[in-house]
């Protein structure tokens, strides 16, 4: 393995992108930053550039206003990326799925690598979730 | 001078969730505002027509994860409301502490944001240290760190007992302790504070009143209005004071805030020991039929829920009435005349909640 | 329900002027779908959010229903809200989004009307 690739394993950099959930899931990354749990210590960083991450994590489920704007950011990652879906209303559409704006799971816009459920999902789970993505980006998909 | 159009959001550092605001900005100074809304609507008022009514509780739960019980709480209330249930007293009790056990975690949230949108990292750090002592007792007493899910129609899901009881007292010492060393203190003295708050966003008595604002954002301008004064569940044994204060800016939003996680902490500690001995929920037959306005105080501010039932076990509509929805008018005259670099500021002063703003 | 008075369309404006004089907050707002018309009831509150007050309308549904966003800016939003969410025609609102607040445009079109399950 090449130093870029370990670092990246090492200093992963996180985008969250919420797509409609009910804040719940967010609070609980937001959580997880803080110092409690401080996922800063296994090098994750939370980013609002796209084009900076490595990890995308989504909240909530895709809806039409916005599924757009979540391809959009999915393509301008670099690879190697991985999506990790926190959350069942994400995984599944949840308890939105019969929603008349809701498309259903992330997996319906993006390809989903790690698929985090609750509802909300707590922060350890989120923090297992994370370090799940880490194994496939270090071993390259 | 030349004006120019700034869009700020959806995506922005300050929102956890997708705003935008167009600013109509002349050099420094915004002259107008736009709000873009509707990036994360996903029409819950259809769904709720959609399942049977027991069901729409977790539903109403998730319209916001933020003040989740305060959500499925209203919308207990409406049915009971309509079918005429009387709910046992030790529910109404336990119903308060969890309200208000959800109103100090979303105004600790929300302090902990607003501290970040002006670069202090550490108020931000502390407060959400803090904050999770709040959420600790939450998951210990009804299985869940945010959404609590105890509501049922007819009473509660759980109890809590004396030994709980007991350390969840002991646990709200531990965060009064905190509060008063790290953060109280701060917010009233802090120079860097009031630099970035007060006077910024002024919203007058009179505007508050025809724009129809809410909650803090309304009792911050100086109207003593908060739905607790209606006294539902059990307010009306606990005895309830809304916090007022005049000022009308940032700041004093910010104050009411803070002194109602002080207010609420006192109310939980009451409610544990007013709490009378007996059932916690009672056996809720047939299909409610009829329509009621029911109305809570989130920790944004007032909740309407119109519910119509037909005699199904559907019911007929389901409105949701939020407090963001009914702030934002009010943000819009608060913008014009400040900076751009103070609109984070001043947008979060009315503790924006999207996901229940666009339901 | 409770404090209800039921008018008609073109006492709407009057009736709402006088909860201005009368120092009223503007709650929210809710239409009705009942197959052959609309119902629209707005919602005030008197005395600091103690007391509530509704107003009815009934409307046909291929009638006009003026905004009340000229007396009450806040109602804006919501007369926006309805006018997405069904197929009712609302006339003057202050801050008119043309249906193009909440919903996108691939969104399903009216969702709250009845019969679009
Ligand atoms: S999974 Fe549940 S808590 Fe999380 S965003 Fe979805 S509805 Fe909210």
């Amino acid at each position: 393995m090449n130093w870029i690739a370990r670092s990246r394993a090492k200093s992963p950099w996180l985008l969250h992108y919420d797509c409609g959930s009910c804040n719940g899931c967010d609070i609980e990354i937001l959580a997880c930053l803080t110092p409690l749990y401080d996922i800063e210590r296994f090098g994750i960083v939370n980013m609002g550039n796209p084009k900076h991450a490595d990890i995308l994590l989504v909240t909530g489920p895709a809806n039409h206003p916005n599924y757009r704007v979540l391809k959009n950011l999915y393509e301008q990652m670099p690879e190697p990326k991985v999506v990790v879906v926190v959350g069942s209303c994400g995984c599944t559409g949840g308890v939105f799925h019969n929603c008349p704006n809701i498309l259903g799971g992330i997996d319906k816009v993006i390809p989903v690598d790690v698929y985090v459920p609750g509802c909300a999902a707590k922060p350890e789970a989120i923090i297992d979730g994370v370090v799940l993505a880490l194994e496939k980006l270090k071993n390259g998909k | 001078m030349a004006r120019t159009v700034i869009p700020f959001g959806p995506q922005h550092p300050v929102f956890p969730e997708p705003i935008q605001l167009k600013l109509e900005c002349e050099d420094e100074r915004i002259v107008g505002v736009v709000p873009v809304i509707g990036y994360i609507s996903r029409g819950i008022e259809k769904a709720a027509e959609l399942n049977p009514f027991r069901n729409n509780i977790f539903l109403c739960e998730r319209v916001c994860g933020i003040c989740s019980f305060m959500h499925a709480l209203c919308y207990c209330q409406g049915i009971e409301d309509m079918m005429k249930v009387e709910v046992p007293s030790r529910a109404r009790f336990l119903r308060v502490f969890w309200a208000e056990l959800s109103r100090m975690h979303s105004h600790l949230l929300w302090l902990g944001l607003l501290a970040d949108s002006f670069g202090f990292e550490s108020l931000f750090m502390q407060v959400w240290r803090a904050r999770e002592i709040i959420l600790d007792i939450s998951e210990m007493t009804s299985g869940h760190r945010i959404i609590q899910s105890t509501n049922v129609i007819g009473g509660v899901r759980r109890d809590i007992d004396e030994e709980m009881a007991q350390k969840v007292e002991e646990m709200l010492a531990q965060f009064k302790e905190l509060a008063d060393r790290s953060i109280l203190p701060t917010i009233l003295n802090d120079p860097t504070i009031k630099e970035r708050t007060v006077g910024k966003g002024i919203l007058t008595k009179e505007q508050a009143e025809l724009l129809a604002a809410v909650g803090p954002t309304l009792r911050g301008s100086g109207v003593a209005s908060d739905m607790r004064m209606t006294e539902y569940a059990a307010y009306k044994e606990i005895g309830f004071e809304p916090i007022v204060e005049t000022a009308g800016d940032s700041y004093a939003r910010t104050l009411v805030r803070v002194k109602e996680i002080y207010q609420s902490l006192d109310i939980i500690l009451k409610a544990l020991s007013m709490m009378p001995e007996g059932d916690i929920a009672v056996r809720v037959t047939g299909r409610p039929e009829g329509e009621v306005v029911s109305r809570v105080e989130q920790p944004r501010g007032e909740l309407i829920y119109y519910v119509k039932g037909n005699g199904t076990a559907n019911l007929e509509r389901l409105k949701i009435g939020t407090p963001t929805f009914a702030n934002i008018p009010s943000l819009l005259v608060m913008l014009p005349g400040c900076e751009l670099a103070d609109v984070p500021v001043i947008t979060l002063s009315i503790d924006p909640c999207i996901a229940c703003c666009e339901r | 329900m409770e404090n209800e008075i039921t008018v008609s369309k073109a006492e709407l404006i009057t009736e709402v002027q006088k909860m201005l004089a009368q120092k009223a907050m503007f709650g929210t707002a809710t239409c009705l779908d009942l197959d052959e018309r609309f119902e629209i009831i707005y919602h005030f509150e008197l005395e600091q959010g103690l007391k509530m007050r509704h107003i009815r309308v009934s409307l046909a549904k291929d009638d006009t229903l003026p905004s009340i966003s000229n007396i009450y800016m806040c109602a804006a939003l919501i007369e926006n809200e309805m006018q997405e969410m069904f197929d009712i025609k609302i006339s003057g609102i202050a801050l008119d989004f043309k249906r193009g607040m909440l919903l996108a445009k691939e969104s399903p079109k009216t969702p709250l009307m009845k019969g679009k399950e």
